[in-house]
């Protein structure tokens, strides 16, 4: 027997070796989750605000007859192999309380699972919102939500559905997802599909960005980041993106990464976006719009 | 079967590969656990991202690599390096604790890619995109590895 195997064998042997304690928090974490994914991001604002009690809810769903057909008609083509439209839209009025939703569904004569990937996963993330804010609305509440969406590229090689949520609080907050095709395959694409897997784009992208951060705050003192050795903003500082961190294409063909208000710096600096420009990062890349 | 149930049986599945890594990478039981748990959560919201539902495994390991190695720099902030614990070992059958204590012996860039590949039975491509390092560099580390368990167990 050689060595390797040897180890393997010795390995397979000990068993999964488990402590009792380690087993039990996982057990614990599991047992708490809900019972449906939420992004804590999207709901840590809302949950906070406390609303609750009754509030008049109308609900539009244009999805039949000739209200669905006006809508589909009064929207843009926005191109040729994927198009999106408003497939229904949720508004509230009702005293303070102001909640439209507008619910976009990417179409697509081939049927990719991309699209169809993309559809259930904006779906999800809407019916959240509407059963959170029905589960937690106040009357007396103060309830500001808005979610709109837009095409931001659509070329024959990548498409790219923004969905952007504002709500406004104690104070505004905006948030965005960005979702991708390959037009090519018809499949859906994150940011650790860009990259070959040997590739270390997470270093890459990470450095570049803390450098963008810095020069942005020796160059504008009102703006500030939470970087390693920043100790008054806290313990907590950013130090590399996460594999599947949201971005888009701009019109150039670079990489922008956005981040939601408060990911990466306090309220004041609002939610930042970065334009990437190391030339590795594009060397490297598989896809491009 | 319901979104939940799936995720659940897939990380017990998991439970033992999510242990040894992270005590690997940080040597402590209640770190690990630390690391486990935020992981567990981190995947639970993130789950709608993974496309391919057979690669879950990979998927949560590399989730779980970023929370260990985000453990590690907290505590490496508060600690001087040599007051880092020593390597703790896991509960295990007395008879067969020799290659998990002379995995424990290796350094901690050894003995993330020993776990995987010996324990785990990934290939080297698997485990750098894991471990988000170069097939190469795993292909070092594992030789590197090896050569001290040979010394290690067979003196």
């Amino acid at each position: 027997m050689g060595f390797d195997e040897e180890l393997r064998r010795r390995a397979a042997a000990e068993g999964d070796g488990v402590p009792e304690s380690f087993s039990n928090r996982v057990r614990e974490t599991l047992d708490n989750l809900p019972s449906r994914p939420s992004r804590r991001g999207t709901w840590r604002h809302l949950l906070g605000a406390g609303l609750a009690a009754a509030v008049a809810v109308t609900v539009a769903l244009p999805n039949t007859s000739a209200a669905m057909a006006e809508t589909l008609s009064a929207l843009p083509v926005v191109g040729e192999l994927f198009r999106a439209v408003t497939f229904r839209t949720y508004a509230v009025e009702e005293g303070k309380n102001h909640v439209s939703i507008d619910v976009p569904q990417i179409l697509d004569e081939t049927g990719s699972t991309g699209a169809e990937a993309i559809n259930d996963q904006v779906e999800t993330y809407t019916d959240q919102l509407i059963a959170e804010f029905e589960s937690e609305a106040q009357a007396d509440g103060y309830f500001n939500l808005d979610v709109t969406w837009e095409v931001v590229t659509n070329t024959e090689k990548w498409f790219t559905l923004r969905i952007s949520t504002d709500r406004v609080m104690a104070s505004g907050n905006h948030q965005e997802q960005h979702y991708h095709i390959d037009a090519a395959t018809g499949e859906q694409k994150t940011l650790s599909d860009l990259f070959p897997a040997d590739y270390d784009y997470v270093t890459v992208i990470s450095d570049e960005l803390k450098t963008q951060m810095a020069q942005r705050m020796a160059d504008n003192p009102g703006e500030a980041y939470w970087l390693e050795g920043i100790n008054e903003l806290g313990t907590w500082y950013f130090d590399a993106i996460d594999p599947e961190q949201d971005f888009y294409f701009n019109g150039d063909g670079k990489i922008v990464i956005p981040f939601d208000k408060y990911e990466v710096g306090p309220g004041s600096t609002g939610s930042p976006e970065f334009t990437l420009e190391n030339p590795d990062l594009y060397e490297h890349i598989l896809y491009q719009p | 079967m319901e979104e939940i149930k799936w995720f659940t049986a897939q990380v017990q599945a998991c439970e033992p590969a999510m242990y040894r890594l992270a005590m690997s990478i940080l040597t402590n039981g209640d770190d690990a656990a630390d690391a486990a748990q935020e992981t567990i959560c981190i995947a639970y919201e993130k789950l709608h991202t993974l496309r391919r539902r057979d690669r879950f495994k990979p998927w949560i390991l590399r989730i779980l690599t970023n929370e260990c190695y985000a453990i590690l720099r907290q505590r490496q902030r508060f600690l001087e390096s040599d007051a880092l614990p020593e390597p703790e070992a896991p509960a295990l059958s007395e008879e067969h604790q020799d290659l998990w204590q002379a995995v424990c012996d290796l350094s901690e860039q050894l003995r993330s890619v020993v776990v995987l590949y010996y324990y785990e039975g990934f290939s080297a491509r698997e485990i750098g995109s894991i471990l988000r390092i170069s097939e190469a560099n795993v292909k070092t580390r594992l030789s590197r590895a090896r050569k001290r368990l040979r010394e290690l167990l067979e003196g």
